[in-house]
């Protein structure tokens, strides 16, 4: 959409019905519009819907496991018809901006407990993903979208786009770049598991998700100084790029799996580091169950590298993984544990063997950590 | 919608092969062999095109020009 066409939809706001949609929803807005989750052009319509559910590819045949959504108030789209455009606004807190236009393709109820069971595996509405799929409205609208105007988060020179990741692979001469996604400050099983990857590939994308978590999850901020220390002290500088991916957490393990996959396919990367339990909460899914899901889509057009337990250990006296470690199981076997590190992190203590001083320092010198 | 299906016409004897794999996959039919084989080329395929198609010159040096700013090369 040209300059003009945004400047005149903009100056007839008034003639158009407004949609506000969350913070969430305007950065899969973003990231329909540059790419990230490309061939989606727009919010998905029932065909691609039930198509998803069903059989966890697209109309097209294209892989998609998790749709992207727009539930709306049905009194909102009363009167509405297939080819009427809505302006879509956001406003998180402040003044209400315009991000896009949608052009209202279908409108349709969806049955939430199928949406639940085969995103998520489960109706159980203790787990996070299935309570927000219950919370949504009852009515989903579908249909392209075109973005006027983008919001910028607070950390705008970490969110590169599609072409802009592609080119700088380009430039820096990365023929097979690895991803790493990650939701948590780096510790030494997580630097061993990038570094091993980094041995076979070209590159490295450290990516990790800004956006809505859970309450107790690291903050963004928190996560990226920590990512810029880690790379600052211990990563050659031509290896490795560090930039974000705006979404909401799914926490739908296995077919989020997948779901990462794509979306670091589509930022030029040729291999995707999947760990245990990967995009998991609680004991939904099994530890593996987002290694195995790999093996139904021979399509994806990325490779999963994946890896089982890493730990430290003491008769090693490395981090490892149990396919490199005889000791794993005994006396010699150190864990991470998220949850140690977590609250010695809150303590101001320093992690040792679990994290880099360095990182650990920088976290504790920050004042808040956590997500309320 | 993916879960119709349409015919396709194979030659009796590459049928014949495929079945004799079978029982070494996790296909339990030759149409989920086919299918799982069919999508890995496809897709082959279609990489070759997305690689080919580059940016323009200009766009490549205005992106450039933004990596540069915000610290991303030199």
């Amino acid at each position: 959409m040209g300059e003009k066409t945004k400047m005149i939809i903009r100056d007839q706001a008034s003639e158009f019905t407004k949609l506000q949609v969350s913070p969430e929803t305007a950065k899969d807005v973003k990231n329909i519009a540059y790419g990230v989750y490309s061939p989606l052009e727009g919010f998905s319509c029932e065909n691609d819907f039930l198509s998803i559910l069903t059989h966890s590819r697209l109309e097209s045949d294209v892989p998609w496991t998790i749709p992207i959504v727009l539930d709306v108030d049905e009194k909102m789209i009363r009167g509405m018809k297939p080819g009427d455009e809505i302006l879509l606004t956001t406003s998180d807190g402040g003044e209400e901006t315009i991000i896009a236009t949608m052009e209202l393709e279908d409108m349709f109820e969806y049955d939430k407990d199928q949406y639940a069971e085969s995103v998520f595996g489960t109706k159980d509405t203790a787990h996070p993903g299935v309570k927000k799929v219950m919370g949504r409205e009852d009515t989903l609208i579908g249909g392209p979208i075109h973005l006027l105007d983008e919001v910028k988060g607070p950390h705008a020179k970490y969110n590169l786009k599609p072409k802009e990741t592609r080119v700088l692979f380009h430039k820096k001469g990365w023929e097979s770049v690895v991803a790493f996604q990650t939701r948590n400050p780096p510790h030494l099983g997580h630097e061993h598991v990038q570094k091993a990857s980094l041995t076979v590939v070209d590159g490295l994308l450290i990516n990790p998700v800004i956006g809505k978590k859970k309450q107790g999850d690291f903050l963004d901020t928190v996560i990226l100084k920590a990512y810029e220390t880690l790379i600052q002290h211990y990563y050659p500088k031509d290896s490795v790029v560090l930039s974000t991916f705006e979404t909401e957490m799914h926490y739908a393990g296995p077919k989020e799996a997948i779901h990462h996959s794509i979306a670091r396919k589509n930022l030029g990367c040729t291999h995707f580091i999947v760990g245990r339990d990967h995009a998991g909460v609680g004991d939904y899914y099994g530890p593996f169950d987002a290694h195995a899901i790999f093996e139904a889509f021979p399509d994806l057009g990325i490779q999963p590298v994946c890896f089982r337990s890493f730990y430290m250990c003491t008769k090693c006296n490395a981090v490892v993984s149990d396919k490199v470690c005889p000791h794993g199981g005994g006396e010699h076997q150190v864990n991470f544990k998220g949850r140690v590190v977590r609250r010695m992190l809150a303590e101001g203590k320093v992690p040792e063997k679990q994290m880099r001083p360095e990182v650990a320092q920088k976290i504790i010198e920050m004042k808040e950590l956590f997500v309320k | 919608m993916a879960g119709n299906f349409k015919e396709v016409k194979l030659p009796d004897s590459l049928h014949k092969r495929i079945e004799k794999r079978l029982p070494n996959t996790e296909f339990k039919t030759v149409s989920e062999y086919v299918t799982f084989l069919v999508r890995e080329v496809l897709n082959n395929i279609e990489k070759e095109e997305d690689d080919q198609k580059a940016f323009t010159d200009e766009e490549e040096k205005e992106i450039e020009e933004r990596l540069r700013n915000l610290g991303y090369i030199d």
